[in-house]
């Protein structure tokens, strides 16, 4: 595994804008950054990564089918307790999942390590999908990277095959929604979409803020089409607190992902798969808060992490060394984790986290995120990578 | 081949992305038509609604893809349980041999209902013209390469059903209480 300083495409700004990548830079900084790639040899890429990738997602389903059987779980994920049935029985019929992320360090040698799961609403999917994808085949066909360089990502392929298995549970038609000021997670439902109907299914947006409900306790869009099967990029967590919640289980529309979801986008199941599973490879010791005397056998160093956050909002670290470190953020007012201290690899000036994709159950690729902090933010740059 | 073989995108890029609300909506977008897919190379090109040389490219890949794409079988009788007794043969290379079933088409793209082009080799990778196959007592309906039914979108016009809306603003003030924290992807 190599950082490798490579020169920028003249015109990618204008190539980005042309084929609809808006977000590739926050505040005049670039978002995107190909100044710069990771380079993976295959057996890194299979060993390393997509093996345990694979190894963590079924560890991740098995705890699914331990928590909708056991309520202690979904206790002390603090998910609530009237949307339990919700939960138990999407899982129980089966519903079909899209995507999730996992977030690993991995430094091209020992075993990669699970800081996160994104499993509800995982985003940076266009840039992993397509963006990086059409920057290796320029700098192919430029001569810049010899002919036989490869890359870890069928994240466009897989996604299209797994919309194409949906359409008959769908009803050929689906709705995508995402909170109305958030360009970025527009565009990442506007990709999905984008797939949906190549897959042959109707498609519609509506903002989450605009939807409907019937006096029948239906979901309706802007048309006053009753909602049946929907894409939203908004977390369960905060859909359960919404007002319209009470209508869920009236509705009865497919949701995509799935009301299961919730208990792996809880950062409590970093605790409980290493209840399941102490001293497994790929896993971090990881504690409730609340246990003081598990979070008491803790190295040194430790992340603090809220049960709900996202882009390393209101985590606090505190390195082997005995450096402070904390990002600020909304989500103040759940319980925590713990979780053992593990550097990201640093190379120049830079940490790289690998995310790592499962499209339907299958390791489907990868996206390399940097940052100037140990704690990977929002405004971490993506990096492409290739396997040679 | 750990990346994808081809990227194409029907939407993205072509319209500017609006932030719509119900009381500002936006303008209808196209939305997926029959797609376009022959048995044969001839049957294409006789067709005209793309070029011959799309055609020919289309079938060229196709024909190259089902070397390395289609179901594979050790035995004969394998392959005939799911595509039918007279659609399967043998083949041997140097790597050895394998069962797999005949060509029964080529995809060449999909048409979208607001021009009449078809998108083949849009922007990288050279598009479709993937293999497709027919399965066993299902004759009607292409399946491709990794046996999922292919032509979704010829399923007919959709109706939805349409109801009174009551009130609308029920989702989403979770997320509007955390301020102005932006998206809720992670």
């Amino acid at each position: 595994m190599q950082r490798v300083v490579m020169a920028e495409r003249p015109r990618w700004r204008e190539q980005a804008e042309s084929l609809g990548f808006r977000f590739h830079s926050i505040g005049g900084d670039p978002y995107w950054d190909e100044s710069v790639h990771y380079r993976f040899t295959l057996a890194q890429i299979e060993s390393g990564i997509e093996q345990p990738t694979q190894e963590i997602h079924e560890l991740c389903m098995d705890l699914v089918s331990r928590a909708v059987r056991d309520e202690e779980y979904l206790r002390r994920l603090a998910l609530p307790e009237r949307f339990w049935d919700l939960i138990r029985s999407s899982w129980g019929r089966g519903d079909p999942h899209l995507y999730g992320r996992m977030d690993l360090a991995y430094d091209g040698a020992g075993p990669a390590k699970l800081f996160e799961l994104n499993y509800d609403t995982p985003t940076s999917l266009y840039e992993a999908a397509v963006f990086q994808w059409i920057w290796l085949q320029d700098c192919i066909a430029a001569g810049r990277l010899p002919p036989d360089t490869d890359q870890f990502n069928s994240l466009q392929e897989k996604l299209l095959s797994a919309f194409s298995m949906l359409v008959a549970s769908v009803n050929g038609r689906m709705h995508f929604a995402s909170v109305r000021r958030s360009i970025e997670d527009r565009a990442t439902v506007e990709y999905l979409e984008d797939l949906a109907r190549q897959a042959g299914i109707h498609t519609t947006y509506v903002a989450m803020e605009d939807i409907g409900r019937t006096v029948d306790g239906r979901y309706t869009d802007c048309d006053n089409n009753v909602i049946e099967a929907i894409f939203k990029l908004y977390p369960w967590e905060f859909l359960f607190t919404d007002e319209f919640a009470q209508y869920l289980r009236s509705a009865a529309a497919t949701w995509f992902e799935p009301p299961w979801k919730s208990i792996l986008s809880n950062k409590g199941a970093l605790a409980l798969l290493w209840e399941l599973h102490p001293g497994h490879p790929n896993l971090l010791p990881t504690f409730f808060e609340t246990i003081t005397e598990a979070t008491a056998q803790l190295p040194r160093g430790w992340v603090r992490k809220p049960l709900f956050s996202r882009e390393g909002a209101n985590v606090e670290l505190v390195t082997l060394q005995g450096e402070h470190l904390q990002v600020p953020g909304p989500y103040t007012d759940f319980p925590y984790v713990r979780q053992a201290f593990h550097a990201l690899p640093k190379f120049a000036d830079s940490y790289g986290l690998i995310g790592s994709w499962v499209i339907g159950d299958q390791p489907a690729g990868i996206g390399v995120r940097e940052d100037s902090s140990l704690i990977t933010r929002d405004t971490a740059r993506f990096v492409p990578h290739i396997v040679s | 081949m750990k990346r994808s073989r081809s990227i194409q995108l029907l939407l993205m890029g072509t319209a500017p992305l609006l932030l719509s609300a119900c009381d500002n909506p936006s303008p209808p977008q196209p939305q997926p038509q029959t797609a376009l897919a022959y048995q044969g190379l001839t049957q294409c090109i006789s067709d005209g609604k793309v070029g011959a040389d799309i055609c020919e490219k289309a079938y060229a890949d196709a024909i190259q893809a089902q070397y390395r794409d289609a179901p594979r079988f050790d035995s004969l009788t394998d392959c005939q349980a799911q595509y039918g007794y007279d659609q399967c043969h043998h083949v041997e290379t140097s790597s050895g041999g394998w069962f797999m079933p005949a060509l029964a088409g080529f995809m060449v793209g999909r048409a979208l209902s607001h021009h009449d082009g078809y998108n083949y080799g849009y922007g990288y990778g050279g598009g479709y013209g993937q293999p497709l196959y027919r399965a066993r007592g299902d004759r009607a309906e292409w399946r491709t390469a990794s046996g999922e039914r292919f032509g979704g979108a010829a399923r007919g016009p959709y109706s939805p059903t349409v109801a009174e809306t009551l009130s609308r603003g029920g989702f989403g003030m979770s997320s509007a209480a955390r301020g102005s924290w932006g998206g809720w992807g992670g």
